[in-house]
């Protein structure tokens, strides 16, 4: 964090509180004093609290950048279902454990409804980039014949949708994330079994 | 509404307030007054606002009660894919159209991060209670042969998280109900033409 630019420490420290606290109840001067500096020297960088957001909707992709797959050119190299579910574990645990991701997550889920184009589109990039990357991720492998001939788009919302409820599941309620690990691992085992053809 | 106890008033009018402006932006006195008493009588009734807020779960049941299947004892009659699909619907609609219960939904999506009891209450509707509904239910069709074999708990997940989903979609950006509703579409058609069985 150190070498950052200050706008970008200001505007972590912020989506830090802002996903504790939500974001009416943080204060300029909270998220100042979080950085070190005096409440007034912040409005340097930022002329209001709603200028923050915007900077927020910078930063996130910041943990997906690199990753494999999030890149569209990219190919992905998935021929079979273990290959699927390696890959799938790997984005999970991203998602489950990555700080920037988990806040970046709580912070849109408690303010969505918040009348505020900013937010609608960050919470709608969270939920459109995964589904597109299975989308992709489907089609060629039902063009390439290792997946069972089904429209694509339901192929991915029914692979993600059990995973993304599972991870809410443990966001609220943490002492239920072994169960909730569970039910992913038997929930991929069996799409698994359903739609992907064995070699 | 006439045989609603006060109490009962009270907590539907706080619902009103939460989910609209949020529990924070809400005052006592604004909740009085919109059930027609004095801010001092409240008390009477609840200790505070957060009193209120712990106990908003005792109308949160009322419009599940006679929705089919939520009573345990009471059997479903689903014998096929079409029937299955006929059911789901119904019972999204009830889900995105009753006011008590979507005005729950935001507010537990809100707040679920700070009160274990909405936390709890969201868990219950958003992943134990449908997934126990259509975890007998398919265990019946299973039995009955209108349904290929398999674990009917993992199945139940992969059957209604992707409705809780889009469902979730929907509250965020109603101007989205077009793509929401082929979606389910293409889930629901995928879904029985892999798992169940054609008479």
């Amino acid at each position: 964090m150190a070498d950052l630019p200050i706008k970008d420490k200001i505007t972590y420290a912020a989506l830090d509180l802002f996903s504790q606290k939500g974001y009416d109840s943080t204060t300029v001067d909270e998220i100042a004093d979080a950085v070190g500096m005096k409440g007034p020297n912040l409005y340097y960088y930022f002329k209001k609290k709603e200028d923050i957001l915007q900077n927020i909707a910078s930063i996130a992709d910041v943990p997906y950048q690199g990753m494999f797959g999030y890149d569209n050119d990219a190919p992905i190299w998935i021929h079979n279902g273990e290959e699927l579910k390696e890959f799938s574990w790997f984005l999970v645990k991203h998602t489950m454990d990555d700080e920037l991701t988990v806040k970046l997550r709580r912070f849109c889920t408690i303010e969505q409804f918040r009348d505020s184009e900013v937010i609608h589109k960050l919470a709608d990039h969270q939920y459109e980039v995964v589904l597109n990357l299975y989308i992709k991720l489907f089609s060629d492998m039902i063009k390439n014949g290792k997946a069972k001939d089904c429209n694509p788009n339901a192929l991915a919302l029914q692979f993600t949708a059990p995973i993304s409820i599972l991870i809410q599941l443990s966001d609220r309620q943490p002492n239920r994330r072994d169960e909730a690990m569970d039910m992913m691992n038997k929930h991929m085992d069996s799409f698994i079994d359903t739609y992907i053809i064995k070699e | 509404m006439t045989s609603m106890t006060v109490k009962e008033k009270i907590l539907h009018v706080a619902l009103d307030f939460f989910s609209q402006k949020g529990y924070t932006a809400t005052t006592l006195d604004e909740i009085a007054e919109a059930a027609g008493m004095k801010a001092p009588n409240i008390y009477n009734y609840f200790k505070d606002k957060e009193d209120i807020l712990r106990n908003i779960h005792l109308i949160a049941d009322e419009p599940y009660q006679g929705l089919i299947g939520y009573d345990q004892k009471m059997p479903i009659w689903i014998h096929n894919g079409d029937e299955l699909k006929q059911y789901t619907k119904y019972h999204v609609n009830h889900t995105i159209t009753n006011e008590t219960i979507v005005k729950l939904r935001k507010l537990c999506t809100i707040e679920q991060f700070k009160y274990d009891e909405l936390a709890e209450k969201m868990s219950a509707h958003q992943y134990d209670l449908i997934n126990a509904l259509y975890e007998r239910l398919f265990n019946e069709m299973i039995d009955k042969g209108s349904m290929k074999p398999g674990d009917p708990k993992v199945r139940a997940l992969q059957y209604s998280a992707p409705i809780t989903l889009l469902i979730q979609l929907y509250d965020r950006a109603p101007d989205r109900s077009d793509e929401v509703e082929k979606m389910l579409e293409d889930h629901l058609d995928t879904f029985i033409e892999a798992y169940c069985v054609n008479e």
